[in-house]
């Protein structure tokens, strides 16, 4: 089968590969890339466990191919911390417990990532419909609600200082 | 549940994606936002030898304004239509429908050509097209013409489109003065497909008599459909609760939905009635500047 | 060390420690492992609910590009016992092999499996093997199913009813004869999925050297799991290892053992490299498991006042073509039966379920089952009772609950006694936080303006931790739990238990319950679980015991090793051990206390020199205990909700929710909360929107997320809780949570809406409430 040659940047850091057309961008970052935290919840865009952030939105990696992604920049939830240092929606989800079993979170992550760049300090309603595109099937969301709403604090907090 | 193996095609301009797609007929299919077609891929229901990515043609992406209303790029994604002042000023129908349109991971990729080309019965774009009376651009290898959306959408996921034609803009007019509009739908949950839906647009006179009314159902049959019968009933007239009830009733009259996992064709029908009345309401608070 | 009851962590909201690896992307879950030479596996599935296989033909499969097996049951089914669900001669009559070589039953029936170098590949080639399949017609419907003689799922069965149950107790005959009036409902809870967002998965791997097995399973019950391997596939116990590390949720789906399961294993024993097998979403809404397939009829026979004389129950259970290993198929409608008289006073009580095949995926356990379904009817009945005469529905209820004065209170049915419960205090306080004295006023105020509210009440008492449970097979240790806890030469304190933890926070309640009766800090104690290979055996994570039955046994076990360290302490400083105690790290004897030892240079001491051992039998500070509590312990709760129902669309909104829970002492009241709130959204989906579809033709038609609907973010609002902590008797002290609040809250929803529904008489007797069945029941189309 003919491959691909791809070039991308992944959580910074270039990245060459071929590919087959038809490898989807999340088998390609869990895969070829052993970024794992990536995950695979059903395959057909609606779970939103694979979310990651293309060009800084978030959309579903199992939707795209990793061709799709030539001379583009990819972010997934490996990329959110620096070093040991987690980035603050990551802190605010860790301190709400806004997880339990932990699949679905890095999807929810990335998406709240997007939603609080969109919008800074989002209602409960607004939150809720941002991340009615991911599915948890632990928490029953209020949690994670709570998680996004602490994040917009703390990243309000660290614009003020 | 992976793809099946296909060949890959980037091309960087509309002439060349025209090209391939007449190269390879059938066999072809066109990539836009892939919301629809990935998952169809992914399951091998849809199992293409040929994959067109219009992604790369930079001359599809882009929104401007163009005489009495915008036209769109047909990649233009709808997340650029929700975000965009223009839109909410000069399309607000088009504007409001987007937040209805999946959810915003998914209007992050998703494109409007691609929404329009997809033509899913229960999706809110094709129904805006109907009320605005867009017209959509398409090119294809003997070269452009437009087509009015009413004669665009055929049946449920079948287009004026020939196998070799993409969509490449699509033109929304926009509406007059003293015009008020209102999309509403009922889903399962948010962000799914439309059990029922309706979009309308209420043009008031001077005088505050209906000068135009339109309206279009989705979601209750194969094509989204305009309800002239219902408009007419509108139209020439001031509008009161009663004048209201009779246009929804006239509008769902002819409907013949059909049943499905989530809702029974009666509830369709009758739910669809419930929305055309409530949109009108809408529409027609907006018109007089009751509501924003 | 700190005298017991002084707790430093038990109670607060500990941070979880899984939560770390799992916001980072570091979570490792099945998928996630790659192991040198892995090969992954597809299974081909039947696409007809009922034919006979004339022939399959993997011929063009075989060449297709990667690929390293493929194999039919003709290959495998001899190579495993038989998956036998229970010793009866119906369940012999069950014919379950591996891969079914004679007869598809089910849309998703696995017939074959390819194995070959990456999923892409063996889906490929899956697609160019040719079955030469006879349809049949098939049976889908539970009713026609029992009264067809023609159209058999399995022929030696001689029927398609596997087993009809009786009991009760009492006499319902004069419990009727003595009533004014009996009421009666049947209802149809539907089919789901329990939906783990992570489906089932697994890697097996033969190491010939060794002849070992070793698979990582996404499991809830990796030491039931390793059993069942070691017994199917002829395989001395402590030569199979199951690892369980991250498991992306379970809910029931994944205490079972799969046919599927046993296919992997087989091929990685053969093949003699590793095999992975990830079910997609379809494979898992299709061909899993469902659960809850359960027709309720429903008689409660009353005086005027309201007090109940009797209960009559008659369930039909579907389920499915199969049952999974090695529960009892008709075990869920025995458990709803059982469990159908708590928490009320019920004199007399009789009950039938009759458990039917039909050509429909297997019935699995999901999160409280049979009881969640039973409590909805139940709940629900009491409500028409309640209008029937003119009772206001919380007095009925309070007039037949086990209250305070009847404890401890000896269920008529039998059982243990059930004890420490609060229904009383819970149901006043969730009337209260809903603001019931209120409600009925703003209920007709909303009315006079076109809208439509109703309040809904679900009240629940669950047991968890039996020693046994009657309702399974092959399950004779299914009380069975050990913990070893040891503190290291390092000062560090490892626990190894057997039970595993699906995002339930184990890692931290159990740290927290070794830190405290140990003295130490929560970070200083690691918990190991999920391995086979560690020093812990167990029966798994599920039916709610885990902390009751774990709990217990750490705890024990803890204290055992705290006990050692005092003894050592005392041999050190020369002093009696009831003077020496451990403050702020360091042990101090009484009558010295400048001479200080830290708890390093103990347990350092104690590995290294043998003479301050506190026994003879052994160096070293540890201690394995077993679980020793002789009965369960119940938890308790009510939930009220308060809806909106728009009776043009049939949406439903949720305006108020509170929970009022008794799960005695909260070790981490965060994750507590977390599956109460978990739970309660589950009930949701089963009352409003989940709903696996079939259609008349057996094809599943809700084989994706666009089709069967899971809650999502904006599917209700906050939800207020409310914790009694009221101690379970003897030592154990704490209760379970895990499944009573869907047990709760599915009637709560329901019963809501039935409120809101009542100035149209509606009969809400079919769930999922969806927008076309409410609009149907107050009279519209």
């Amino acid at each position: 089968m003919a491959q691909v040659a791809l070039r991308l940047k992944v959580n910074g850091v270039e990245h060459e590969a071929l590919v087959e057309p038809r490898l989807t961008l999340a088998d390609f970052l869990r895969t070829d890339l052993g970024l794992t935290g990536t995950h695979l919840g059903c395959e057909h865009g609606v779970c939103g466990a694979c979310t990651v952030l293309l060009d800084g939105e978030a959309v579903r990696s199992c939707l795209l191919f990793a061709v799709q992604t030539e001379g583009h920049e990819v972010i997934t939830i490996e990329g959110m911390a620096q070093g040991e240092e987690l980035h603050p929606i990551q802190e605010a989800f860790w301190e709400q417990h806004g997880l339990q079993c932990g699949f679905c979170t890095p999807g929810f992550i990335l998406s709240a990532y997007n939603l609080l760049q969109e919008n800074a300090q989002p209602s409960e309603e607004e939150i809720q419909a941002a991340i009615s595109g991911n599915l948890c099937r632990c928490t029953g969301y209020q949690s994670i609600v709570a998680s996004v709403k602490a994040a917009a604090e703390k990243l309000q907090l660290q614009r003020e200082s | 549940m992976k793809p099946a193996v296909f060949d890959y095609h980037a091309p960087a301009i509309v002439q060349e994606a025209v090209e391939l797609l007449q190269r390879y007929g059938e066999d072809a299919t066109v990539l836009a936002g892939g919301q629809s077609l990935v998952p169809l891929m992914n399951l091998r229901l849809s199992r293409p030898g040929h994959v067109v990515d219009l992604n790369g043609v930079p001359e599809l992406d882009y929104l401007t304004v163009d005489g009495e209303g915008i036209v769109v790029g047909a990649t233009t994604r709808q997340r650029t239509l929700e975000r965009s002042d223009t839109v909410r000023d000069l399309c607000p129908l088009l504007w409001r429908a987007m937040p209805l349109v999946g959810h915003f991971q998914v209007r992050n990729r998703g494109t409007v050509g691609g929404s329009l080309a997809h033509a899913d019965p229960a999706s809110e774009l094709p129904a805006v097209a109907l009320v605005l009376q867009a017209e959509v651009g398409v090119v294809g290898p003997t070269g452009r013409r437009d087509v009015k959306a009413e004669d665009f959408f055929i049946d449920a996921y079948t287009t004026a489109l020939d196998s070799a034609e993409i969509v490449e803009h699509v033109r929304f007019p926009s509406l007059p003065g003293g015009t008020g509009t209102a999309i509403l739908e009922v889903a399962r949950r948010e962000g799914d497909f439309a059990m029922a839906g309706v979009a309308a647009s209420l043009t008031l006179d001077p005088e505050g008599l209906c000068s135009s009314a339109r309206l279009a159902l989705f979601g209750v049959g194969p094509t989204p459909v305009r309800v002239i019968k219902a408009e007419r009933i509108l139209e020439g007239r001031a509008i009161t609760e009663e004048l209201v009830g009779e246009a929804a009733a006239m509008a769902v009259q002819d409907l013949d939905p059909s049943s499905d996992v989530h809702a029974s064709a009666a509830y369709r029908k009758r739910v669809a009635g419930v929305l055309v009345r409530r949109a009108i309401a809408e529409a027609l608070a907006r018109a007089t500047g009751e509501q924003t | 060390m700190r005298p017991r009851g002084q707790s430093a962590s038990i109670g607060e909201p500990v941070k979880a420690s899984a939560d770390l690896r799992l916001i980072t992307g570091r979570g490792v879950f099945v998928d996630d492992l790659h192991l040198p030479r892995m090969v992954h596996a597809a299974f081909l599935r039947s696409p007809h609910p009922h034919a006979r296989i004339l022939g399959i033909d993997a011929k063009n499969a075989a060449t297709s590009p990667g690929v390293v097996a493929i194999r039919t049951g003709s290959d495998l089914n001899l190579r495993s016992k038989l998956m036998q669900v229970g010793e009866t001669t119906e369940a012999s009559a069950i014919d379950i092999e591996v891969l079914p070589s004679g007869k598809a039953r089910m849309v998703g029936d696995p017939l074959a499996v390819v194995v070959a170098q990456d999923r892409y590949l063996a889906e490929d080639a899956m697609e160019l093997i040719d079955v030469t399949y006879e349809p049949l017609s098939p049976v889908l419907d539970a009713d026609v199913a029992r009264a067809s003689t023609d159209t058999l799922v399995h022929e030696n069965l001689g029927s398609n009813v596997f087993s009809t149950a009786e009991g009760g107790y009492g006499d319902w005959d004069e419990a009727v004869a003595s009533s004014d009036v009996v009421v009666r409902e049947t209802f149809r809870q539907a089919r789901c999925s329990p939906f783990p967002l992570e489906g089932r998965a697994l890697v097996a791997d033969w190491d010939p050297a060794d002849a070992k097995l070793t698979v990582w399973s996404s499991s809830q019950w990796p030491h039931m799991f390793r059993q069942h391997l070691s017994d199917l596939l002829n395989i001395p116990l402590d030569h199979v290892r199951v690892v369980t590390q991250d498991v992306g949720g379970a809910f029931g789906l994944k205490a079972n053992t799969f046919r599927e399961d046993i296919a992997i294993a087989l091929l990685a024993v053969e093949l003699g490299r590793p095999v992975k097998w990830v079910e997609d979403r379809r494979e898992n809404l299709m061909a899993s498991a469902h659960a809850r397939d359960h027709s309720i009829d429903l008689e409660i026979a009353l005086k005027n006042d309201g007090v109940i004389l009797g209960l009559r129950a008659r369930i039909v259970d579907d389920m499915g073509a199969y049952g999974l290993y090695p529960w009892s198929p008709d075990s869920w409608g025995k458990l709803l039966a059982v469990s159908l008289p708590l928490p009320y006073k019920v004199p007399n009580y009789q009950w039938e379920v009759v458990t039917v095949v039909t050509n429909k995926a297997p019935e699995s356990a999901y999160r409280a089952p049979g009881n969640a379904a039973g409590a909805w009817a139940r709940e629900s009945l009491l409500d028409i009772a309640a209008r029937q005469l003119s009772l206001d529905p919380i007095d009925l209820r309070r007039r037949n609950l086990i209250a305070r004065q009847d404890l401890p209170f000896s269920p008529l049915g039998g059982g243990a006694p059930i004890d420490a419960v609060t229904t009383e205090e819970a149901l006043e306080q969730a009337a209260a936080l809903i603001g019931y004295d209120d409600f009925r006023q703003e209920q007709q105020k909303a009315l006079a303006e076109g809208r439509y509210l109703g309040v809904g009440f679900g009240i629940y008492i669950k047991a968890a931790g039996r020693p046994k449970s009657p309702a399974t097979v092959g399950l004779s240790e299914t009380g069975l739990e050990s913990a070893t806890v040891r503190m290291s030469a390092t000062g560090a304190v490892q626990a190894f238990v057997g039970a595993c933890s699906g995002g339930q926070g184990y890692e931290t309640t159990f740290a927290q319950l070794v830190a405290d009766e140990m003295g130490v800090p929560v970070d200083a104690v690691q918990i190991q679980m999920g391995d086979t290979d560690f020093p812990a055996e167990s029966s798994g994570t599920w039916g709610s015991r885990s902390t009751v039955v774990v709990g217990a046994t750490l705890v024990g076990a803890a204290r055992d090793v705290s006990t050692q360290m005092i003894a050592v302490a005392a041999k050190m400083m020369e002093a009696p051990q009831e003077e020496v105690a451990l403050e702020g790290g360091f042990f101090i004897a009484e009558r010295a206390p400048s001479e200080r030892l830290s708890v390093l240079d103990v347990a350092r001491a104690a590995w290294e020199d043998s003479s301050l051992a506190p026994s003879t039998l052994g160096t070293g500070l540890s201690s394995t205990r077993h679980y020793e509590i002789p009965g369960p312990t119940y938890s308790n709760g009510c939930h009220a909700a308060v809806v909106e129902v728009d009776t043009e669309t049939g949406k439903v909104s949720v305006l108020r929710y509170v929970a009022v829970e008794d799960c005695g002492p909260l070790i981490n009241p965060m994750i507590a909360n977390g599956q109460i709130r978990g739970a309660i959204a589950q009930a949701y989906g089963s009352v409003f929107l989940e709903e696996i579809v079939y259609s008349e033709d057996g094809l599943p038609l809700t084989t994706t997320l666009l089709d069967y609907l899971i809650p999502d973010a904006a599917s209700m609002g906050d939800v207020i809780i409310k914790h009694l902590e009221t101690p379970a008797p003897g030592s154990g002290r704490f209760k379970s949570l895990g499944e009573g609040p869907l047990v709760a809250s599915a009637p709560a929803f329901a019963c809501a809406v039935a409120d809101a529904l009542s100035p149209f008489d509606a009969r809400l007797t079919r769930l999922p409430l969806k927008p076309d069945r409410l609009i149907e029941a107050t009279g519209g189309d």
